[in-house]
């Protein structure tokens, strides 16, 4: 028998290495993104787990601001995607290689 | 009694209710609307029409199911349970009435006493954009398509307008619990110690806000017939559609039931605290539990009458103005309530800073 | 023990195993299925179902935070950007060629996660005393309004900054005139 605490946290580590492969397999940047989604998901589950075990304020209030950056980001990136999706037609990331020198 | 009995009761009881007030508002809309325009309305089955609704439903359920040929399956599937469920959780943290006494225990008449009911409303209602945006993309429909990207472009514009409103409830209550700022409106002297004398703007905004979050005119633009066929559910036939209906109604009564509480002072019967209307029923040498029954019976019919003056108030709205044109629309809803909600936060920030010292 | 120590040490409940269920199917869907439709709504179904972990450990308000902006917004804004802008399920193109990437990423992945299963028995056990261990939303508005004064107000400057950048992105096409 598993304590709630351990299933928490092994949830959180599914999400984190899920989202991680999706973020390193995917081609389409927005489910790239969506990986970086599940990533930062899995963070907040152990931040809000690990506050409730240790008994500090830490924990539970990062959670808020990573999910106030998360939605920022969120916003930004995607306008970001609309703008290529307009200039090359594809949000495949391998066609983005006019960076490169 | 354990709790969790108590709020499965309360929580059958509670969808009970719903699902049969959807149909009986839908035969109210239509009998209200023939009276408004001078016609009879559906009259002719059963007593002044009342059964109306069963036979519309006999007829939902035997329709032909059709699912066009190049929809999205599941997610055509999923649109119209998504459009149901949202309004009926929010239900859940909506107080009914005080609470019943049983075996010595008080048990609130409400499903989930939760410490952070309004924001978890709020939260709730944000999920309803998803539904009319699945059901339109699903759909394959350029109207469908059309009819969702408004629904839900408008349906954000509104939920900020919403958001900022409930900034300034929150200043003034100094709680997200429902139950307790439903308490913090119980008592008055001359009126009633109501929300709506205490944020008379922020009623207004949120009145406005409630109908464009429904869909319903003067903001149904969604769902424009003359431009859009049916916007949304364009594609939906049978049951399928009969539960977008179903969750147009649902979200109406949420919507009314949200205002009731903030505003209109939930279930308290007005002037008459919990207290007085318990004790004025110990006094009739009731048991306990009796009086604090029928104190809650009486609250349940105070709420509910509160609930159907909005409601009626929708049916009357929606036959007595036109739709609005979508850049009215939006240029109501951002240049117009959001400026007013943030005034509103202002005025209340300096009203409650110098009620405190 | 108290409730909040239940929460910790004890048994999970059958809606918290249900609960961990979804949001380990849904994470899997987001990375399996090649449809960015699909890869959206699953993504909702997993940020949904870890509000109902954080509704089911007792943290309400962090639970309603999560679907008032993960689900309701970041999530349907992520559907609505893959319908706007149409994106066509991707077929696995060149798989021999990628698949010395797909390996790595495997492995990778795979490397992290035993690493980190490792690290769950050196978590502590709750100790009897958690009264204080779950924050009501008045507590976290004294410690924003207190403690964490400064990186809340700049954490309001970056939404801000973010409302901007993403107002400037989405017109700013219409200032100049595109060449191509």
């Amino acid at each position: 028998m598993i304590a709630t605490g351990q299933l928490i946290f092994s949830v959180a580590i599914f999400l984190f290495c899920f989202g991680a492969l999706t973020f390193f397999t995917k081609r389409s940047a927005v489910v790239a993104l969506m990986g970086i989604e599940l990533m930062l998901n899995g963070v907040n589950l152990v931040l809000v787990q690990a506050g409730q075990i240790y008994k500090n304020a830490e924990g539970t209030s990062l959670v808020l601001f990573v999910t106030l950056v998360a939605a920022a980001e969120a916003a930004l990136a995607l306008s970001i995607f609309v703008i290529l999706y307009r200039k090359y037609g594809t949000l495949t990331l391998e066609n983005f290689r006019s960076l490169k020198g | 009694m354990s709790a969790e009995l108590w709020s499965a009761i309360v929580a059958i009881a509670l969808g009970a209710a719903v699902l049969t007030g959807v149909p009986l508002m839908v035969i109210v809309e239509r009998r209200g609307s023939a009276w408004m325009q001078r016609r009879s309305g559906p009259n002719r089955v059963g007593p002044w029409g009342l059964m109306q609704p069963m036979a519309d439903a006999v007829k939902f359920v035997f329709k032909e199911e059709n699912v066009p040929a190049k929809a999205h399956k599941v997610l055509f599937l999923l649109a119209p349970a998504l459009a149901v469920i949202p309004p009926l959780i929010s239900f859940t943290v909506v107080p009914l009435a005080g609470s019943i006494n049983l075996e010595g225990i008080e048990f609130p008449v409400q499903v989930a006493n939760m410490s952070v009911g309004l924001l978890f409303l709020l939260a709730i209602n944000s999920m309803h954009v998803f539904s009319v945006l699945t059901a339109g993309w699903a759909s394959n429909n350029k109207f469908s398509l059309m009819g969702a990207l408004r629904a839900s472009s408008q349906m954000i514009s509104y939920e900020i307008a919403i958001g900022i409103c409930i900034v300034a409830l929150v200043i003034t209550y100094g709680t997200l619990d429902l139950r307790e700022i439903v308490k913090l409106q119980e008592a008055g002297s001359s009126l009633p110690a109501w929300g709506i004398f205490m944020q008379p703007l922020s009623f207004f905004i949120l009145w406005v806000c409630a109908f464009a979050e429904t869909n319903r005119l003067p903001f149904d633009l969604p769902e424009g017939e003359s431009e859009l066929v049916a916007g949304y559910h364009t594609e939906y036939s049978g049951m399928k559609f009969a539960l977008f209906f179903m969750g147009e109604y649902a979200a109406m009564f949420v919507a009314s039931a949200f205002l009731t509480t903030l505003f209109l002072g939930g279930y308290n019967v007005p002037f008459l605290s919990e207290e007085t209307i318990r004790n004025f029923f110990l006094a009739k040498e009731m048991t306990l539990t009796m009086a604090s029954a029928a104190t809650c019976a009486l609250q349940v019919v105070s709420f509910a009458v509160k609930v159907l003056f909005f409601m009626w108030f929708y049916v009357w709205i929606r036959w007595t103005l036109p739709r609005f044109r979508y850049d009215q629309l939006m240029h109501l809803g951002w240049k117009v309530l959001l400026p007013l909600g943030v005034l509103n936060i202002f005025i209340t920030m300096i009203v409650s800073y110098l009620r405190s010292v | 023990m108290n409730q909040a120590t239940d929460l910790i040490a004890g048994a999970p409940t059958v809606f918290m195993w249900v609960a961990s269920f979804f949001a380990i199917f849904f994470a899997l869907i987001v990375f399996v299925s090649s449809n960015p439709i699909s890869c959206a709504v699953a993504l909702m179904g997993t940020l949904f179902s870890t509000a109902a972990l954080y509704f089911s450990l007792g943290n309400f308000f962090v639970g309603a935070i999560q679907i008032l902006v993960y689900a309701g917004a970041i999530a349907v804004l992520f559907v609505f950007i893959v319908m706007l802008l149409d994106l066509k399920p991707q077929k696995l193109k060149n798989l021999p060629g990628r698949l010395p990437h797909f390996l790595f990423s495997g492995l990778v992945a795979g490397l992290l996660a035993l690493f980190l299963f490792r690290t769950i028995d050196l978590v502590p056990k709750a100790t009897e005393d958690s009264s204080a261990s779950i924050l009501s939303a008045t507590q976290y508005a004294q410690y924003f309004l207190s403690q964490y004064q400064v990186p809340f107000q700049a954490a309001g400057l970056l939404v801000f900054g973010a409302i901007l950048g993403a107002i400037v992105l989405a017109r700013g096409h219409l200032g100049k005139k595109e060449h191509s």
